[in-house]
């Protein structure tokens, strides 16, 4: 029982109200204080991480300016080759003509071509065509339209490719000089 | 209505209800008690404060400033601000009454009608509270007998006033006779009992069903023979008790005693001489709720304490 005016117990029922409210503030704030002060190890981590991240990512940077500064090195280098490459005879003409010199009966199975190669004292580019012959003279007659063209430089045809008389296979050396 | 709901299935903790000051007004003094009652030997202050003759009559406040300089004086000897007191037994009236159960809404309601029928107050000038002591199912409807304490408002009002006014705050009010009943009465007590409040000038008697109060009887006791006025009052309380329907447990009835403790002797002393006496008469343990008497002695004597029923009542009644 409670003989209080009705006005007195309404002020009382709002004073217990305070307090509730008051406490559950107060234990509300005590849990995230406490949750603050334990998420504070994993924020400095996080903050290490972070700059040692920046710290790479700066070298990264500067490396790519490195690289950047350092590209007109890299374009001469490949104009340097490209050059090279254009004084050179080109692989295409070579195979082109050779093919034209081609008899019927005589089948090429690999060319090889090998550049910046001496050959008795002189720089030039080697090739080498293997194939199969159906008789021997389709074979001669290749060596020489080899030799009568003013494009090779020399031609070998080895004398151990004209042993048989039929189905010779052989291997002729060409040199052109640079 | 939210926090209601809330309470209701989490109960907020103890520490949320503040410890209060149980005062206990009459027309020669103060009386304050302070004690935690969380605390199972709790620390117990007190103080006793006089009032001249005529600041207090027969329970009403007729000079206001000399109780709030008294207020005062107990304002600053205790810690605390908060006050439950209790409304002297003079401004009281404790019926029981049984009354047809609807809705809860409707307890207070039919509470409230029988109030002129039971009180010489106008329903506007009464503050009333109720305790329902039994629920009874006859036929589809529910009855309900409740114990009723109504009060005289303007009066409670002024208690009020004088209390905020000398810095205190109220926190709950309660009829004395009830307060005396939970000081004295232990509170797995169950069963009839009889509560004698003896002073030099008052005589009050309780009757008490399960600790609860039914009803209250006040005696002005005039220059003359304490004992003879006593018995006379015991019998008209006895009187009283027949229309309760409990004269089938007179027999094993108790007799709690408390109040000044020279006139308290003289009660029980009358109760054992009186005729057909087969009752436990004694005079009471006040801390009988608060700590164990036999291990925890308490700063106050047994004769003090006697005296201060009312107030340790008050520190233990309930906020709301």
């Amino acid at each position: 029982m409670n003989l209080l005016p009705d006005t007195q117990k309404e002020n009382l029922k709002k004073g217990l109200k305070l307090r509730f409210t008051v406490v559950a503030l107060l234990l509300l704030s005590a849990a995230f204080l406490v949750g603050l002060i334990m998420l504070l190890p994993s924020y400095f981590l996080t903050l290490a991480h972070i700059s040692q991240n920046a710290v790479a990512e700066s070298k990264i940077q500067e490396n790519s300016n490195e690289n950047i500064l350092n590209l007109p090195q890299e374009v001469d280098s490949k104009l340097k080759f490209f050059q090279s490459s254009l004084n050179e005879e080109r692989s295409v003409d070579v195979v082109s003509k050779i093919v034209s010199l081609l008899p019927d009966k005589v089948k090429v199975d690999s060319l090889s071509f090998v550049r910046h190669q001496v050959y008795k004292g002189e720089a030039g580019m080697v090739i080498t065509i293997s194939g199969l012959s159906l008789d021997r003279d389709s074979l001669v007659s290749f060596g020489n339209a080899l030799k009568q063209s003013t494009y090779f430089s020399s031609v070998e045809v080895p004398v151990s490719s004209l042993t048989k008389e039929r189905n010779l296979p052989f291997s002729i050396n060409i040199f052109i000089k640079d | 209505m939210v926090l209601e709901t809330i309470a209701k299935y989490f109960p907020p903790p103890s520490f949320l209800k503040p410890t209060h000051i149980g005062i206990s007004f009459s027309d020669s003094n103060i009386k304050a008690v302070y004690f935690d009652r969380l605390f199972s030997k709790p620390r117990i202050e007190s103080i006793v404060v006089s009032l001249e003759k005529g600041v207090i009559v027969e329970g009403r406040i007729s000079n206001a400033e000399s109780v709030v300089k008294a207020l005062s004086t107990i304002r600053q000897k205790f810690a605390s601000p908060f006050v439950f007191f209790t409304i002297p037994d003079e401004l009281t009236y404790v019926f029981s009454v049984s009354i047809p159960v609807i809705s809860p809404h409707n307890i207070t309601e039919s509470v409230a009608f029988s109030i002129e029928e039971n009180v010489p107050l106008l329903l506007s000038d009464t503050i009333f509270d109720f305790k329902p002591i039994k629920i009874v199912q006859s036929n589809s409807e529910y009855k309900a007998t409740v114990v009723v304490a109504a009060c005289v408002k303007k009066e409670v009002e002024k208690f009020v006033d004088v209390i905020h006014r000398s810095g205190l705050e109220v926190v709950g009010c309660i009829h004395e006779s009830q307060a005396i009943a939970l000081s004295v009465v232990p509170k797995d007590f169950k069963g009839t009992v009889h509560v004698v409040h003896a002073r030099k000038n008052r005589i009050g008697i309780y009757l008490l069903k399960d600790n609860v109060v039914l009803f209250s009887t006040i005696r002005s006791v005039l220059e003359g023979d304490y004992k003879k006025q006593f018995l006379d009052e015991y019998e008209k309380f006895l009187e009283y008790c027949s229309k309760y329907n409990i004269s089938e447990e007179m027999p094993k009835v108790s007799i709690f005693v408390c109040g000044d403790f020279e006139y308290g002797k003289s009660a029980i002393e009358s109760l054992l001489d009186y005729k057909g006496s087969t009752k436990d008469a004694k005079l009471s343990n006040v801390w009988s709720n608060v700590l164990e008497i036999e291990r925890d002695t308490p700063e106050i004597s047994y004769e003090d304490s006697l005296a201060l029923a009312g107030p340790i009542g008050a520190v233990l009644a309930s906020t709301l």
